[in-house]
């Protein structure tokens, strides 16, 4: 073959774009040279450059940190300024705020679970193709595996909680009976609304945990293989899709405008945390480092449990002070969950977790232990700024953060974080769900896996 | 009772008693809504998809195909509308107004659209942007048409007799005043229904990326590894972003039914790219499966675009006017992919001599090779396992080649939906944009590239 008919053939077989097969190969080299041009002519008008696609991905993701930078600094009328409460102390730690009772939140709300689980598997999520029907419900085979349902637990105690919080002669709080029935005001349909937004938070969560294994190329997640392992990434994303979309319908079915712009903002704040997670502001100083790191950690962990425990006090049309009641105690729950998962990630080993442990530091990503130790080791930030991928980095990065006080005062600032979910809950009449929640709040913090 | 009624349309409308093997079982449909929800059925259900010489059966009526009376505001000088008649004389049809040039200078302001993001001075990148965004089209193909509808069921005044009579989930968005065709252009409705066409124009384009994510299986083959696993995190997360941010804009039409129809097309995407994934082998010689699989990936985002516009016109989901416009979606948008799937064949062959054959190398058989296996049992075989002999895509294309009948045939599917399409349209009183939806079904088929 002549050198550039091989030229050709070359470039062609780069642009591989939908049209462009690899059998062209085949047919192509029996051309002639003329048609070999015109094949090019009109391949470029067919196909596209495997480079293009990527800079027109790359091009939504800079329009995602550009157009909404908004969202970094205000999250509605939320400035996500508090995040990092300095200068306070803990008040409560290591008891639980007085008059508070020790009230097993697992226990009562066991059975709403389980129920859960099983509505989700069997109703939301069945389909009759096998492999969709697999790769939906990986997570959702029985209420013991498939991690600890804190969000789904969050959305249905806090609805007795503020239900409680109006009447005053509650009922007894019993496994069987947690679900308030509704109030002379509100929608009859009130508890099986508040099972299905528990069931939305959940599958928001489980759909964005598979997305988020197939851009981490995890192995593990919540002691089993990771979906994109065993069906490939392409089935595991799109999972992720059809989750989404049944969340979505349910979301819709619902009926509550407020509850489902509030969800939807969700949804953009999970992607917005991984956006920052990958390319995200540059921070100069070690201050400002902090801060986009807890407002990262609020766009990906805190805010879904925000919004949904905000969106229980939509549903059940409260007055706007409870409304923000619901939405601090999420909010700081949230925060103070993601500060302690940081902790543990150095603390905890990979049994205890169901998923591999110095994670973060391996794929890059500096927590609040390394960068509380890189105040006073300052040698950590130039590590910390080229994501520790010199050679020994890591490494080393594990033994100056041990050898400081960065893991204290990570736990310390979920700490403080908790006992602000408290004070929200608090602000609550006193009743068995409301207790169970500050207990909830405590043992997040209290937790070795 | 209904869902005994529908079971009944299921089993009259196909010719083998197989149910659709990824949409949600009517077990978990009939669980999941209740007298305050609405049920969404697929549209294949509700309109016919063969004719009846193919074995094709007409839909029994029910919710969401009932309402089939033309709207009548005078004289209409389309009435009769035959195809056949301006695909004889083309010139014919010059006498409607272009579809494309009607809505283009109202569509610019509402750029939330990719395109814009890359516009480019590159013509070679521009080009292939164009067909990155629309396949051998490169204008705004799904916005213009909702644009149009909007317009043309602004003519029809919302029904008031419905048959449920039960506002509160009838769908329809309430209006501060009845829109007529004076006052839609400018108005809130207006905007809502362009914001619609963005959405929809960003669930499309977020479908096309993540389709684009690959297995590890293809990432390891060409030595690309790195390059493709990296190709994989962006496409998931640029295509996360749109869907959320599609999310955020569709909680903020304020109709809970738009949401959830919209949702419910997102969730078609999905399944339609799974069902080309995974099919049993047996289901692959089927038209049906063919042309629900094209209802999925093509025809749900837009007739369910072209329902939503109806409902936020005020219109409710029952209605005439919402029934004929998701009719004409339906049908149009199969029309668009089957043309599509003969293309594939006839355009690049007719610059290269040689066709471009991008669906039999993923091993999928579209009409024209359906219908040469009817004819040629031979080939069955071939299509069963999907190409994946050395020499079956060329014994496909020379059975396809002698055959006199089967790309005719093809074309007379895409001419029975197109002819459809327009059926539905002229059940709308006349206007301007309402004949030039009728143009634009025109163009879909006659297109040539």
């Amino acid at each position: 073959m002549k050198s550039s008919a091989k030229r050709i053939l070359a470039v062609s077989n780069r642009v591989n774009g939908r049209l462009l097969c690899r059998s062209r190969f085949n047919n192509v080299h029996r051309c002639g040279l003329l048609q070999q041009h015109r094949f090019l002519a009109s391949s470029v008008g067919v196909s596209v450059p495997e480079g293009f696609k990527d800079t027109v991905k790359n091009t939504i993701l800079d329009h995602a940190l550009r157009e909404d930078s908004r969202l970094w600094q205000s999250t509605g009328d939320d400035p996500l300024d508090d995040l990092d409460l300095e200068f306070e102390t803990t008040r409560y730690w290591p008891s639980l705020p007085p008059g508070v009772e020790a009230i097993d939140p697992i226990a009562i709300s066991s059975k709403e679970i389980v129920k859960l689980v099983e509505s989700i598997r069997d109703d939301m999520l069945n389909t009759e193709h096998p492999v969709l029907q697999k790769a939906a419900t990986y997570f959702f085979q029985s209420a013991a595996d498939g991690g600890k349902k804190v969000r789904p637990m969050l959305v249905l105690l806090l609805s007795r909680a503020l239900s409680d919080h109006i009447t005053t002669t509650h009922q007894p709080v019993t496994s069987s009976s947690l679900l308030p029935t509704a109030l002379e005001w509100q929608r009859p349909e009130l508890p099986d609304l508040n099972r299905r937004l528990a069931e939305v938070t959940e599958i928001f969560h489980t759909a964005s945990l598979l997305h988020d294994d197939v851009l981490d190329d995890a192995d593990q997640r919540r002691n089993l293989p990771a979906l994109h392992t065993q069906f490939g990434a392409k089935i595991a994303v799109l999972a992720g899709d059809f989750l989404l979309a049944k969340a979505c319908v349910t979301l819709a079915k619902m009926g509550d405008l407020r509850t489902v712009e509030a969800m939807s903002t969700v949804l953009e704040h999970l992607v917005l945390g991984e956006v920052m997670q990958i390319r995200g502001p540059k921070a100069d100083g070690q201050k400002s480092r902090l801060r986009v790191y807890l407002k990262k950690n609020f766009y990906k962990t805190a805010s879904l449990m925000a919004l949904s425990c905000k969106s229980v006090a939509f549903l059940g049309e409260y007055p706007d002070e409870l409304i923000d009641v619901a939405y601090r105690f999420g909010k700081h729950a949230g925060m103070a969950f993601q500060l302690v998962d940081d902790a543990l990630d150095y603390e905890g080993t990979a049994q205890h977790l169901g998923k591999p442990s110095m994670a973060d530091l391996r794929s890059g990503l500096a927590t609040a232990p390394v960068l509380f130790a890189a105040q006073e080791h300052t040698e950590l930030i130039p590590m910390i700024d080229r994501k520790f991928k010199g050679s020994g980095d890591v490494e080393r990065a594990i033994e100056i953060v041990f050898r400081s006080d960065g893991i204290e005062r990570t736990k310390e600032l979920a700490i403080l974080h908790a006992e602000r979910a408290m004070d929200a809950l608090l602000e609550l009449n006193p009743s068995p769900s409301r207790d169970a929640l500050i207990q909830l709040a405590y043992r997040v913090v209290a937790r070795t896996r | 009772m209904v869902s005994q009624l529908e079971k009944h349309a299921t089993s009259l409308n196909s010719n083998v008693a197989r149910s659709s093997p990824v949409v949600v079982s009517e077990e978990a449909e009939a669980l999941s809504h209740s007298e305050t929800t609405m049920k969404l059925t697929p549209s294949f259900e509700l309109f016919q998809l063969l004719e009846e010489f193919e074995g094709g059966k007409a839909p029994p009526s029910m919710s969401g195909n009932a309402l089939r009376t033309p709207i009548q505001n005078g004289k209409d000088t389309l009435a009769g509308f035959d195809l056949s008649e301006y695909l004889k004389n083309p010139k014919l049809i010059e006498a409607l107004p272009d579809p494309f040039k009607m809505v283009e200078k109202e569509l610019q302001p509402f750029s939330d659209s990719i395109k814009e993001l890359v516009s480019t001075d590159q013509p070679i990148l521009s080009m292939a942007a164009k067909h990155f965004f629309e396949k051998r089209h490169g204008k705004r193909f799904r916005p213009t048409i909702v644009q149009l509808v909007a317009k043309a069921v602004a003519a029809a005044t919302p029904d008031t007799g419905v048959p449920s009579g039960n506002v509160q989930w009838s769908g329809a968005s309430t209006l501060a005043e009845a829109v007529t065709p004076e006052n839609h252009q400018g108005s809130d409705v207006w905007r809502r229904q362009a914001q619609l066409g963005q959405i929809v124009e960003m669930i499309h384009v977020a479908s096309l990326i993540h389709d684009d994510v690959l297995d590890e299986a293809d990432t390891r083959r060409g030595g690309e590894a790195v390059h493709k696993l990296y190709s994989n995190k962006v496409a998931v997360l640029a295509g996360d972003y749109l869907l959320a941010r599609a999310s955020v804009l569709l909680a903020r039409l304020e109709n809970t039914a738009v949401v959830q129809i919209m949702a419910t097309a997102l969730e078609s995407l999905v399944a339609g790219e799974i069902m080309q994934l995974k099919s049993p082998p047996e289901t692959l010689l089927e038209m049906e499966t063919y042309l629900r699989k094209s209802y999925y990936k093509t025809a749900s985002l837009i007739c369910y675009a072209c329902r939503s516009t109806a409902l936020l016109g005020g219109h409710v989901y029952d209605s005439a006017a919402a029934t004929a416009c998701e009719e004409f979606g339906f049908h149009l948008g199969l029309a668009y992919q089957i043309q599509d799937d003969i293309l594939d064949f006839t355009a690049a062959a007719s610059v290269l001599g040689k066709p471009a054959l991008a669906d039999m190398d993923l091993g999928l058989s579209t009409a024209p090779i359906l219908y040469a296996a009817q004819e040629t049992p031979s080939l069955r075989a071939l299509v069963m396992r999907r190409f994946k002999k050395k020499g079956d895509k060329q014994a496909a294309l020379e059975a396809l080649y002698k055959s006199d009948t089967a790309m005719d045939k093809a074309r007379a599917l895409a001419r029975f939906h197109a002819q459809r399409a327009i059926d539905a349209l002229l059940r709308l009183p006349q206007s301007d944009s309402r004949d030039a939806l009728i143009r634009l079904t025109h163009i879909v088929i006659t297109r040539k590239k």
